[in-house]
């Protein structure tokens, strides 16, 4: 009834065992997640691989590319933006004569350009004719850029939109291995190109539109379309005239993309043809300035066999997105970063598996909070959840730095967090439950002590009822002189004792003590004297006192699962002649003393306590009492009261109380002096066993 | 109070006492008491030695020990105790259903019968 589970140092998380949301959750948080249901997990994803980028961002081998700059520089030394086309053809052919291994403009050019010498001129008012005609008959600058575009190898880019213009636009031949990819590539309705005759003098063309995830660029398309053509990236499409390789590849099994390339190049991708770039941090030597170019400020061997890229940094001219790493950089470094990742084989790759790895580590975590967390001790679990997480987070960074392959922590992360929460606000539910609980406990306990407090006090009432007062029972026998007391213990004792007349002339007493405390003893005692008392009475006839206690020991012993037992002296008292018949069980002697005499003792026994062995038989004894002497019968109680220090009573120290007692003196007289100074003795000390004494004389009849 | 039990030869145990055999006493060595007379010799010595004092909740767990030692058809003998046990162990009428030996071999002799 009592529930108390004090020292209970198992988990205060209780198992979810009898719960099937939690497991069920899991599986349908499992389902969202390979179908990629779950919002803001490509958020969460993104985050993820930054951090790993942050941690360990790659470095920089070789250096491929190189970036012509148009800066602030530049545009303060040669004019504000937009250059004459001529000024760009001028620097293009610097770049060219370096013999670079191919050439990326980073600039769209859908207008002609309104500086060309016919154009200039016809703004002229009144110009003549021939001038005019003259102006007209140069090489526009337009016409002037496609000449030096057309000697060297060069790619131009096109900007996705998504406008519905018609527009002409010229294609890199496409090499489809596998399925058609069109379906799985990032498309485009429509482009803004450059004007045709730069369009057809370049040997590459490209598309240059990236999608920003909230103003980052994690990932560049290597492939896109724009209505039904494909088109490379900037960064293949110079990648593949610097092979020299008549046209680009799609490798696609026609479920997703899975690589693209030119010639011996196979460039892994994701899906959908893009690439996660993998990004170092911005460095300026990745940049000359086009001031210096058109200076001819430079060694050849800076462009030589390089990948040169032409575009802005010029404030005002272009946005600078961010990097994964947090970095605001133009958008053609990262063109730049592109190829070197390609050159140095450093792409990252999220392999297709990716989510199912992913939703193996959510299972486990989730199995692991769900069932393992709450089965482990409190102290154990901290460092489980510790290790847990740096396994994690170990596992995601080994996979990136060894293999460049991006698997996402962060989900499963994020599921584990969550279930550790919930089942911890759980626990929080039922510990103050358990509190309650406990709280309740306490109460029924107190119920319980002052009930048995109660049952205690009842049996000692009991008990108390149950020993006669000898002034009542002998008020009208003049022959007999008999006092006794009993005191419990504090808490039931097991004493007894009892006296009655028997018949006319025979008085029976009986002082007993049962080994032991507590309530089975006080009953055992109840038991014991109803027993002798309903067996004396019986038999009372033609008695032998030694019988009857056999008899009384039979019915006794008989049912003693407890083992308790019974000393007692039990005796009859012929009041004609003073004859005292005695059996003693186990009891403590009796003193006996007289005025003027030294105090004796009825020092025979007639056997084992009461309720040891079924089967003995007690002997009988006989005393003759004088008219002045007096039989002290007492228990255990009081030569073994003990004072502060332990000390014990003691037979002597009785012995020297009763001794010769003046004639005066009575039985009550006596049986007080003994109790005063057992109790002088005792001091503070609780008494621990019942305190019982008897005294009985003999008046001899007049 | 302090239990030990020794294993004198095959199939005796001597049961050592010490300490003052009283509620408080009797309640520390009444399982381990228990556990070895209860066991499977059929000699038990129980050496009260050192025990000065006992009460009369010491004799019934000398006597519960006694009874299971009987039970099984052994021998159970009270050796050794101090004067004022051994006049305890008189007055109460255990001495006579119960062998108390002050010799050793006397004692040893009666368990291995």
């Amino acid at each position: 009834m009592i529930r108390l589970e004090i020292g209970n140092t198992h988990s205060v998380l209780s198992p979810f065992l009898k719960g099937w949301i939690l497991p069920v959750g899991l599986l349908l948080l499992l389902l969202f997640h390979l179908l990629g249901f779950i919002p803001m997990q490509s958020a969460l994803r993104g985050f993820c691989f930054d951090l790993y980028q942050i941690m360990f961002p790659r470095e920089r081998v070789s250096g491929p590319a190189v970036i012509v700059d148009i800066d602030e520089e530049s545009l303060k030394r040669f004019g504000q933006w937009p250059w004459p086309r001529s000024r760009l053809a001028e620097l293009v052919e610097r770049v060219g004569e370096a013999q670079p291994a191919a050439i990326g403009i980073d600039i769209i050019m859908p207008e002609p350009d309104r500086i060309s010498p016919c154009s200039v001129g016809r703004l002229i008012p009144g110009i003549r004719p021939a001038l005019l005609e003259e102006l007209c008959s140069l090489p526009s600058n337009d016409e002037r850029l496609a000449q030096v575009l057309r000697r060297y190898p060069t790619v131009l880019g096109v900007a996705g939109i998504n406008d519905t213009r018609a527009t002409v636009l010229l294609t890199t031949p496409v090499q489809v291995i596998g399925g058609d990819p069109l379906p799985f590539v990032r498309r485009y309705r429509s482009a803004l190109s450059s004007i045709d005759p730069l369009q057809n003098a370049v040997a590459g063309h490209a598309i240059l539109s990236a999608d920003m995830d909230r103003g980052v660029v994690r990932r560049v398309p290597m492939v896109a379309a724009v209505g039904e053509h494909l088109f490379p990236s900037l960064s293949l499409e110079m990648l593949r005239l610097a092979i020299g390789s008549p046209a680009f590849s799609v490798t696609s099994d026609g479920r997703a993309i899975q690589a693209v390339g030119a010639g011996e190049l196979n460039i892994p991708t994701q899906a959908d043809g893009s690439m996660w770039v993998h990004y170092s941090r911005h460095d300026p030597s990745r940049f000359v300035s086009a001031a210096r170019i058109l200076d001819g400020d430079f060694e050849t061997s800076l462009f030589e066999r390089k990948l040169v890229l032409i575009g802005f940094t010029g404030l005002g001219l272009v946005d600078f997105p961010s990097t994964a790493l947090g970095e605001r950089v133009p958008g053609v470094e990262i063109h730049a970063q592109v190829l070197e990742t390609v050159f140095d084989g450093t792409t990252l790759v999220r392999p297709g598996w990716a989510p199912v790895a992913e939703g193996a580590m959510m299972l486990l975590l989730g199995f692991i909070v769900i069932y393992l967390l709450p089965r482990l001790r409190v102290w154990f679990q901290l460092p489980v959840v510790v290790v847990l997480v740096c396994l994690l987070a170990g596992t995601g960074l080994v996979l990136y730095t060894r293999y460049q392959l991006l698997i996402d922590v962060a989900s499963p992360y994020l599921l584990f967090a969550v279930l550790y929460v919930a089942l911890l606000a759980d626990a929080m539910m039922t510990g103050e439950g358990k509190i309650e609980v406990l709280e309740e406990d306490l109460r029924e306990q107190r119920e319980a002590a002052l009930r048995i407090q109660g049952e205690m006090e009842a049996a000692k009432r009991f008990q108390m009822s149950m020993v006669p007062d000898p002034d009542e029972v002998f008020a009208m026998e003049p022959r007999i002189d008999l006092a006794a007391m009993m005191e419990p213990a504090k808490m039931v004792g097991g004493d007894l004792y009892d006296c009655f007349m028997l018949d006319e002339h025979r008085v029976f007493f009986i002082i007993g003590d049962v080994c032991g405390k507590g309530v089975h003893a006080a009953l055992f005692m109840v038991i014991s004297k109803t027993l002798c008392k309903s067996v004396a009475l019986r038999n009372h006839q033609d008695i032998d006192l030694g019988e009857l206690v056999t008899q009384a020991n039979r019915e006794i012993a008989r049912d003693n699962p407890e083992m308790l037992f019974v000393t007692a002296f039990i005796a009859i008292l012929d009041l004609r002649n003073g004859e005292l018949v005695y059996v003693n069980a186990g009891h403590e002697p009796p003193a006996l003393t007289a005025p003027g005499c030294r105090v004796g003792s009825l020092i025979h026994s007639s056997g084992p306590p009461i309720a040891i062995m079924d089967d003995y038989q007690y002997d009988t004894f006989r005393h003759r009492l004088s008219s002045d002497e007096f039989l002290c019968i007492f228990t255990d109680g009081i030569t073994e009261a003990a004072d502060p220090e332990q000390m014990l009573y003691g037979r002597e120290r009785l012995e020297k109380v009763i001794e010769s007692p003046t004639p005066e003196s009575d039985s009550k007289a006596l049986m007080a002096s003994i109790e005063q100074s057992v109790r002088r003795f005792m001091g503070e000390a609780e008494p621990a066993d019942d305190l019982t004494i008897m005294v009985v004389r003999w008046r001899k009849p007049d | 109070m302090n239990i030990e039990g020794e294993e004198i030869e095959s199939g005796i145990l001597k049961i050592n006492l010490s300490g003052r055999m009283d509620i408080e006493g009797v309640k520390t060595i009444e399982t381990r008491f228990g556990e070895l007379a209860g066991g499977e010799h059929a000699g038990v010595i129980v050496d009260m030695g050192d025990v000065p004092y006992m009460s009369s909740i010491g004799i019934r767990a000398l006597l519960i020990n006694a009874k299971a030692v009987s039970r099984r058809g052994g021998k159970y003998v009270v050796f050794n105790p101090q004067p004022d046990v051994k006049s305890v162990l008189e007055i109460s009428g255990i001495d006579k259903i119960m062998d108390v030996c002050m010799d050793y071999s006397l004692a040893l002799g009666k368990v291995s019968q």
